[in-house]
C-alpha cells in the first residue's frame, strides 16, 4: 500500500508502457527543456518554495527561535499560546513551535533517507531485471509482484513492532527496504522501452560496449523516471510516517517527528489543547502537498508523450 | 483473450503462493515459538518445549510450510492464542464491518468522482475546475489520520454534529444502518478516495475529449449531454475499473487508520489491537488476507478491463 | 496503569499470590464496622482525586447497574481456580467474586486489609509453631441451592487446587511451587464449621494468613464434586478423584458460550448469579441472588457489565450518560468537569501496589551491571525523580496519583508500611544526585556525558568493575501504553541528562516487554536492556517482595541480589516475627532495586443517581466493585 494515491497513477498511466516513438532528445537538451518547463509551472515553483521554507524552518529555525527542547518541564505542560510560547507548550512542557521545528527535521530526514534507500534498491533491481531479462527478470518481477501485493503499512507495522529501535536511521531503513518496489518496476519498464529504441540499437550496431550503453544511454534516460519517483516517494514516506506516529509506532523520545506529535491528537482536541494538533497537521499537509506538486511537474517535464501535446 | 486470462490467472496464483511464503517466513522469524507467549512468564523452558512439540513448532521449516499451506487451502488461517479463538472466526466477526465501510465509501466516491472529474474536464481551467483541483490536491496530500482529526475536531468536538466514534454495534445490520454514527468514518474514507479518483477522472476525461470519436459525435450534431453520457462517460469509466481494483491496498490501509481513529469494529482495528497484544498469528493472517485481496483486486480489474476493451490485450 | 498489566497478562502481576487478595475489597455495611465506613474525608486525602460519593437519598428496590469493563479485558474464566493464562482482576474480582466469595474478604474501602464482618470465616488460630491452623466458619452463609457453606467446601477447594497444580503448575495463576497449596500436609474437617490445616513447616503467621490462605474460595462440593454433567457426586478427598473433578470443571469453564446456561455455575454463595454471557466480547449480566447469606443483601436487581474496545469508546459512553460506573482514563481527566456536569461523581485513589523501572543487574553493556550494583548510583537515580511535579503535571497524572517510594506506597496506607514508605528517603534534588556522583569519583558534565575519573573500590571511587572514562549511558525500554508510563520516564530521563546521565528511551508493547525482557527463564535477552518499565505490580495484602527481589525470586528478572534483603525476605515468610515484612520493605525501599514511581489513581465516575456507603464505592480503587451495597435513589 501507499498512503497517497500517487503510485496508482504510475501504474495506470500509460507512461510505463513503451511510448510509441516520438521525438527523442539527447539527454542535455532534455534537461534544459525540463528545467524551463518546470519553472513555467507555477505550482511546482510554489512547491519548491514550500519545501525550501520547511527545510529552513526545521534546520535553521531553531537557531533563530531558541527554545528548550532538552529538559522537560512537567509543571508547564499544555500552556496555551502566549508571548513566551508562540504556539503554547506540549505534554512535556516543551515549546510547541520549537517542537515542530525538531519534528520537521526528523520528518524531512526520514523522508529523504527512506526515499533514497528505496530508489537505490529499486533502480538496481529494475535495471538488473530489465537488462538481463529472461529468468532473472521473471524471478525479480515475481518478487516485486508478491511484495507489492502485501499491504506495506501492515508489514512495516509488524516489523516496527518487533525490531524497531525507533530512531531516524532505523525507521528510514525499515521504510526504505519495503518501498523500493514501485521504482524497481518503473526503472525496469524504462530500461525495457529504451532497449528497443533506435538509438540504443544504433549504438549497438556501431559496436558500443555494454558499459557504454548503460552509462551513456540507459541511465540518463531512466534518471527522469527515478527522480519523479523519488519526489513522490518523499511525499509518501512523510505521509506514512504521520500514520506510523499516529498509531504509536513512530520515533521515541527525545526524538520526535510530526506524526508522533499527533499520536494523542484526539484526546488533546477533546481536552481543548488545539495548539498541539492543528499547527503540526498543517505542516504535514503543506510539505506533502509541496512534494506532490514538484513530482507532478517533474513528471510532466520528463514525460515525452505529454511534451508532445 | 482466454489464453491471456489463463496466463493472468496462473501468475496471480503464483503471486498468492509467494505471499503465503512471505507471511509464513514472517511468522517463522518473528514468532517461531508461540509457547512462551501462551504459557506465560512462569512456564519452564521444558513446558514451552513440550508445547512447541505438541503443536509441531519444532518440525523442519519446509514441513511446517507444507502444513501451513495445507491449512490455508482448507480455509484455516490459524489460531489466536491471545483471544482463544480461530482467526477465521475473528475475521468472520470483523470482516463485515470493514467491508461495509470500504464498500460504501468506494461506491460514494465513484458516484461523486466521475461527474466531478468529467465536469472538470469539460470546464477545463475554469475557476471551478481550479478550485476543485486545489481541494482535491489538498485532501489527497493529507495523511488520512489528520483528515479524520480535522473532521472530528470540528464536526464532532466543536459543533457536535456527529459522534466522534463509529457505531459500536457488534452485529452488522445495526452497524449498517447507523448512518449518523458512521458518517465521519465514511466521510474520511470517501474524501480521500474522491480526491484521488476525481483527479484521475479529470485527466481521463481530457484524454477522451481529444479523441476522434468525440469530435465525430460532436460533428454529427449530437447534443453535448448526449455526447458526454454516451461517449465520454462510457470510455472514461473504463480506467476507473482498473483504478478501483488497484486501490485495494489503499483501502486496506485507509480502513486500518479510520477504524483505529473512530474505534470501529473491523479488521483494521483488530490488526492494531492484536499487534499490541503480540498476537502474531492474527496479524500475519490479516496481512496474508490483505495480500490476497490485492491480487484478486488486480486480477478482477484486469479481467474487467480486458472484457470491456479488447485493445488492452497488448502483451 | 497496573490495571493494564493485570488485565493483559495476570501472570506478571502476581507477586506471591498477590492477585486474589490484592484486589478484593469491600466497604462496610451501613451498620458494619471497619475503618473506612462513612468517613469520606479519609479517601479525599493526598494522593486521591476528586470526591467520593456521599450516602444520600432513599433506597429504591431494583434497577440494573451498568458497569464498564476495562477495554479488551473482560472476564474469560468462570471456575474460581483460575489458570495463569486467564487470571486478572477483571476475571476474578469483577466477575467470579460476585458469585463465589473468598473465605476472607478484603480490603476495607480503599484500605488494603481484611474486612472481617464481610468474611465467611473469622481470623484463623495458629498453634504448634504456626504449623497448625484452625479456621472457624461463620453460620448463615449458604449456597443458592439451599445447602450451607461448610468446612467441606473449603476442603473441596483445597483438594481441587492441589489437583490442579499437580496436573500443571500453570493451572493456578497464584501458584508458587512449595507454597500454597503444596505446604498443606493435612486437611481435616472435625465439624461442619471447622477446618484444621497442618503445614510442613513454620511460616510467618501474617504471611500465611494475609498472603497465602487468602486464596481460599469455598466451592459447592455438593454440586460440583463430580466428573460429568449428569453424574453423581463422588468423594473428592483424594488426589486421583480431585484430578478427575478438576479436569471436568476446568473443561466446563473453557466453554464460554455455556457460562450462563450451565447449571454448575448457577450454584453460588455470592450476592449475584450469572444471567447472560457473550463469549465474543465477554460482556455479561448478573442478577441478584435471592438466597445470598452474607450480611448485606443486594438492593439492585442486577449488574450489566458492558464490554468496550477502547478507553475512548468507554469515555464516550460515560459522556452520553449510558453508564452508571466507569473508569476515567488519564487522558480524559481534563474533561472531568464535563462528566460532573453530566451527573457523575468522579473519584480516584491508588490501588495497593507499586510502579517501578526495573534495573538489569545482569546487563554487561557499558558495564551497566557494575554501575547499577553501586547503591550510590541507585540513590542518585532516585534523587533525579521529581515525584511531586510528575503527579501535578497535566501532561502526566494531572493530580491523580499518590506518592510511592518503595514497593509499599505511601497511599493507600497499608498496616504493613514501614516509616520510609511514607516519607521520601531520596527526594528530588539534582544537586544531591550530582554530589553523590562527584563524591564517588565521577566528573559530572551537566547536559553532557558524565564519566568516571577515579576507578577503584574505595569509598570515594567509582566502584568495582567500572573503568576510567566509563560513561553513564543506558537504554530504557518502556511500555507504550498507557501513555503515563512513557511520560514519567521522559521526565526522569530529562532530569538525568542534567547530571550528564544519558537514558535512551524506546517503547515496546507491554506484551513484548513481559515476554522478552521480564522473562527470567529466557536469559538470552539479558544483554539488550538496562532498564525496563512495563508498569508495576499489585501487592498482596502482605507485601513481601519474595518473588521480585529475592536472589532466587521467580520474577527477579533483573537479577537483583542482596544477602541482607534475602535474609529479611526469609524472615517475612518463615519467622515468628510479626513485623518482619515492615523490616523487609524498609530495606528494599532504602536499597532501591528499581526506581519506584508514583502510584497512579484508579479514577472512576459514579452516576449520582446511584448511592450507598462511601466505602463501598472506595472499594473500586482496589479493583473490587461492591454493588450489593449500592442502590438507586428514589
Amino acid at each position: 500500500m501507499t498512503v497517497s494515491i500517487g503510485e496508482i497513477y504510475e501504474e495506470v498511466q500509460p507512461s510505463d508502457v513503451a511510448p510509441e516513438g516520438g521525438q527523442i532528445h539527447g539527454p542535455r537538451a532534455g534537461w534544459k527543456l525540463a528545467l524551463s518547463s518546470f519553472v513555467e509551472n507555477r505550482l511546482a515553483v510554489a512547491g519548491a518554495g514550500i519545501v525550501v521554507f520547511f527545510i529552513l524552518f526545521s534546520f535553521v529555525g531553531p537557531l533563530i527561535y531558541h527554545t528548550n527542547q532538552n529538559s522537560t518541564n512537567p509543571i508547564n505542560a499544555f500552556l496555551p499560546p502566549s508571548g513566551a510560547h508562540l504556539l503554547g507548550t506540549d505534554s512535556n512542557g516543551f515549546d510547541e513551535l520549537g517542537r515542530m521545528m525538531k519534528g520537521g527535521q526528523a520528518a524531512l530526514e526520514i523522508g529523504f533517507f527512506a526515499s533514497l534507500i528505496a530508489t537505490v534498491i529499486g533502480t538496481l533491481v529494475g535495471a538488473v531485471a530489465g537488462l538481463l531479462g529472461g529468468v532473472v527478470d521473471a524471478f525479480l518481477m515475481r518478487i516485486v509482484d508478491v511484495m507489492l501485493s502485501i499491504p506495506l503499512l501492515f508489514v512495516i507495522l509488524i516489523v516496527g513492532d518487533r525490531y524497531n529501535g525507533a530512531t531516524v536511521f532505523s525507521l528510514s531503513i525499515i521504510i526504505g527496504i519495503f518501498s523500493w518496489l514501485v521504482s524497481a518496476r518503473l526503472v525496469r519498464g524504462e530500461v525495457l522501452s529504451l532497449r528497443v529504441r533506435d538509438f540504443v540499437f544504433a549504438s549497438r550496431t556501431m559496436g558500443a560496449s555494454r558499459r557504454h550503453l548503460i552509462y551513456k544511454h540507459l541511465i540518463p534516460n531512466a534518471l527522469g523516471v527515478v527522480i519523479v519517483n523519488i519526489t513522490f516517494q518523499v511525499a509518501d514516506t512523510i505521509n506514512l510516517l504521520a500514520i506510523l506516529g499516529f498509531l504509536g509506532y513512530g520515533l521515541n523520545y527525545p526524538q520526535v517527528s510530526w506524526g508522533d506529535m499527533l499520536s494523542n491528537a484526539l484526546n488533546y482536541l477533546s481536552d481543548g489543547y488545539w495548539w498541539v494538533v492543528y499547527p503540526v497537521g498543517v505542516c504535514l499537509v503543506l510539505v506533502v502537498m509541496a512534494f506532490n506538486f514538484i513530482g507532478d511537474a517533474l513528471r510532466d517535464t520528463v514525460d515525452v508523450r505529454l511534451r508532445r501535446r | 483473450m482466454t489464453a491471456y486470462l489463463i496466463r493472468r490467472l496462473v501468475t496471480s496464483l503464483i503471486v498468492i503462493l509467494g505471499i503465503a511464503l512471505v507471511t509464513f517466513l514472517m511468522t517463522h522469524i518473528i514468532a517461531p515459538s508461540p509457547g512462551r507467549a501462551i504459557l506465560g512468564d512462569r512456564a519452564s523452558r521444558a513446558a514451552v518445549n513440550a508445547f512447541d512439540n505438541a503443536h509441531g513448532y519444532d518440525r523442519p521449516v519446509w514441513v511446517q510450510f507444507g502444513s501451513y499451506l495445507w491449512q490455508l487451502v482448507h480455509g484455516n488461517l490459524g489460531y489466536s492464542y491471545k483471544l482463544n479463538q480461530t482467526v477465521d472466526s475473528l475475521i468472520a466477526e470483523n470482516a463485515p464491518h470493514s467491508m461495509w465501510l470500504s464498500g460504501i465509501s468506494v461506491f460514494l466516491s465513484i458516484v461523486i468522482a466521475i461527474p466531478l472529474g468529467i465536469f472538470q474536464a469539460v470546464k477545463r481551467n475554469s475557476v471551478a475546475d481550479q478550485a476543485i483541483t486545489a481541494a482535491a490536491f489538498t485532501a489527497y496530500s493529507m495523511p488520512q489520520n489528520f483528515l479524520g482529526i480535522l473532521l472530528i475536531g470540528f464536526l464532532a468536538i466543536q459543533w457536535h454534529l456527529f459522534p466522534a466514534e463509529a457505531s459500536q454495534s457488534e452485529r452488522i445490520i445495526p452497524y449498517i444502518f447507523a448512518f449518523h454514527s458512521n458518517f465521519l468514518p465514511i466521510a474520511t474514507l470517501t474524501i480521500t478516495a474522491v480526491a484521488g479518483y476525481s483527479r484521475y477522472m479529470r485527466s481521463a476525461g481530457l484524454d477522451a475529449l481529444a479523441q476522434d470519436y468525440i469530435r465525430l459525435a460532436r460533428a454529427k450534431g449530437l447534443t453535448e449531454p448526449t455526447v458526454l453520457r454516451r461517449h465520454l462517460l462510457r470510455n472514461a469509466i473504463l480506467p476507473m475499473v482498473t483504478l478501483i481494483g488497484l486501490s485495494i491496498p489503499l483501502l486496506l490501509a485507509g480502513n486500518l487508520v479510520v477504524e483505529y481513529l473512530y474505534n470501529s469494529h473491523g479488521l483494521g482495528l483488530l490488526f492494531i489491537n492484536e499487534l499490541g497484544n503480540e498476537d502474531f498469528p492474527t496479524v500475519i493472517a490479516l496481512t496474508l488476507l490483505g495480500g490476497i485481496a490485492t491480487v484478486v483486486g488486480n486480477f478482477v480489474a484486469d479481467v474487467a478491463l480486458t472484457v470491456a476493451d479488447p485493445r488492452i490485450r497488448i502483451n | 496503569m497496573r490495571a493494564w498489566i493485570k488485565g493483559a497478562r495476570a501472570g506478571a502481576a502476581v507477586a506471591a499470590g498477590a492477585l486474589v487478595l490484592a484486589a478484593c475489597g469491600s466497604g462496610t455495611g451501613s451498620g458494619g464496622g471497619g475503618t473506612g465506613g462513612g468517613n469520606t474525608s479519609a479517601f479525599n486525602a493526598p494522593g486521591g482525586y476528586g470526591k467520593l460519593p456521599t450516602q444520600s437519598g432513599t433506597p429504591k428496590k431494583g434497577g440494573i447497574v451498568t458497569i464498564a469493563e476495562s477495554p479488551g479485558a473482560g472476564p474469560n474464566y468462570i471456575f474460581p481456580i483460575t489458570p495463569a493464562a486467564n487470571e486478572s482482576v477483571y476475571t476474578i474480582d469483577q466477575f467470579q467474586y460476585y458469585m463465589w466469595r473468598p473465605l476472607w474478604w478484603a480490603p476495607q474501602g480503599a484500605t488494603p486489609t481484611i474486612n472481617f464482618p464481610q468474611s465467611i470465616a473469622s481470623a484463623p488460630a495458629f498453634s504448634n509453631n504456626n504449623k497448625t491452623i484452625t479456621i472457624h466458619m461463620k453460620s448463615g452463609w449458604k449456597w443458592s441451592d439451599g445447602a450451607p457453606v461448610t468446612s467441606k467446601d473449603v476442603a473441596f477447594d483445597l483438594w481441587l487446587t492441589k489437583a490442579a497444580v499437580k496436573i500443571s503448575p500453570a493451572n493456578d495463576g497464584n501458584y508458587t511451587p512449595g507454597l500454597y497449596p503444596d505446604f498443606i500436609t493435612s486437611i481435616q474437617t472435625p465439624n461442619s464449621t471447622t477446618v484444621v490445616l497442618k503445614v510442613n513447616k513454620t511460616y510467618n503467621q501474617n504471611f500465611m494468613f494475609y498472603n497465602q490462605l487468602g486464596q481460599i474460595v469455598p466451592l459447592p462440593a455438593q454440586a460440583w464434586s463430580k466428573t460429568s454433567a449428569s453424574g453423581a457426586t463422588i468423594p473428592f478427598a483424594n488426589l486421583a478423584n480431585a484430578e478427575k473433578i478438576y479436569k471436568f470443571l476446568n473443561a466446563q469453564s473453557g466453554k464460554l458460550a455455556t457460562y450462563a446456561t450451565n447449571p454448575l455455575w448457577q450454584v453460588v454463595d455470592g450476592p449475584f448469579k450469572l444471567k447472560t454471557f457473550d463469549p465474543s466480547t465477554d460482556a455479561n449480566t448478573l442478577v441478584a441472588n435471592p438466597a445470598y447469606g452474607g450480611p448485606v443483601k443486594p438492593k439492585i436487581a442486577g449488574i450489566d457489565n458492558v464490554a468496550f474496545t477502547s478507553t475512548s469508546a468507554e469515555f464516550n459512553q460515560l459522556l452520553s450518560g449510558n453508564l452508571d460506573v466507569g473508569f476515567v482514563d488519564f487522558s480524559n481527566l481534563p474533561q472531568v468537569n464535563t462528566l460532573k456536569a453530566k451527573g457523575y461523581n468522579v473519584w480516584g485513589y491508588p490501588d495497593f501496589g507499586f510502579s517501578y523501572i526495573g534495573y538489569n543487574f545482569k546487563d554487561p553493556t557499558g558495564d551497566f551491571n557494575n554501575i547499577i550494583s553501586q547503591l550510590y548510583i541507585r540513590q542518585a537515580l532516585a534523587h533525579l525523580q521529581d515525584e511531586p511535579a510528575v503527579i501535578q503535571s497535566k501532561g502526566v497524572f494531572d493530580g491523580a496519583a499518590g506518592a510511592a517510594y518503595g514497593p509499599v506506597p505511601a497511599v493507600p496506607k497499608s498496616p504493613f508500611a514501614p516509616a520510609n514508605a511514607l516519607t521520601n528517603p531520596y527526594p528530588f534534588s539534582i544537586s544531591a544526585a550530582s554530589n553523590l556522583l562527584t563524591s564517588h569519583g565521577w566528573k559530572v558534565v551537566p547536559g553532557g556525558t558524565t564519566t568516571c575519573q577515579k576507578p577503584g573500590t574505595a569509598s570515594n571511587e567509582c566502584g568495582a568493575g567500572i573503568p576510567k572514562g566509563t560513561a553513564l549511558t543506558w537504554n530504557l525500554i518502556y511500555g507504550n501504553s498507557p501513555a503515563v508510563i512513557g511520560a514519567q520516564d521522559e521526565i526522569w530521563a530529562s532530569n538525568a541528562k542534567k547530571v550528564g546521565i544519558t537514558i535512551n528511551l524506546s517503547s515496546k508493547t507491554f506484551n513484548y516487554i513481559i515476554s522478552n525482557l521480564s522473562d527470567v527463564s529466557n536469559p538470552s535477552n539479558d544483554k539488550i536492556w538496562a532498564m525496563q518499565d512495563f508498569g508495576g505490580f499489585t501487592n498482596s495484602l502482605y507485601p513481601t517482595t519474595n518473588e521480585l527481589f529475592n536472589t532466587k525470586g521467580s520474577f527477579n528478572f533483573g537479577g537483583f541480589s542482596n544477602p541482607q534483603i534475602d535474609k529479611a525476605i526469609q524472615n517475612s515468610i518463615s519467622s515468628l516475627d510479626n513485623t518482619a515484612v515492615q523490616k523487609e520493605i524498609g530495606l528494599v525501599t532504602a536499597q532501591q532495586p528499581g526506581l519506584f514511581q508514583p502510584n497512579a489513581d484508579l479514577v472512576f465516575a459514579f452516576k449520582n443517581t446511584l448511592s450507598g456507603p462511601p466505602a463501598s464505592f472506595a472499594d473500586a480503587s482496589q479493583y473490587q466493585f461492591s454493588p450489593e451495597y449500592w442502590y438507586f435513589k428514589k
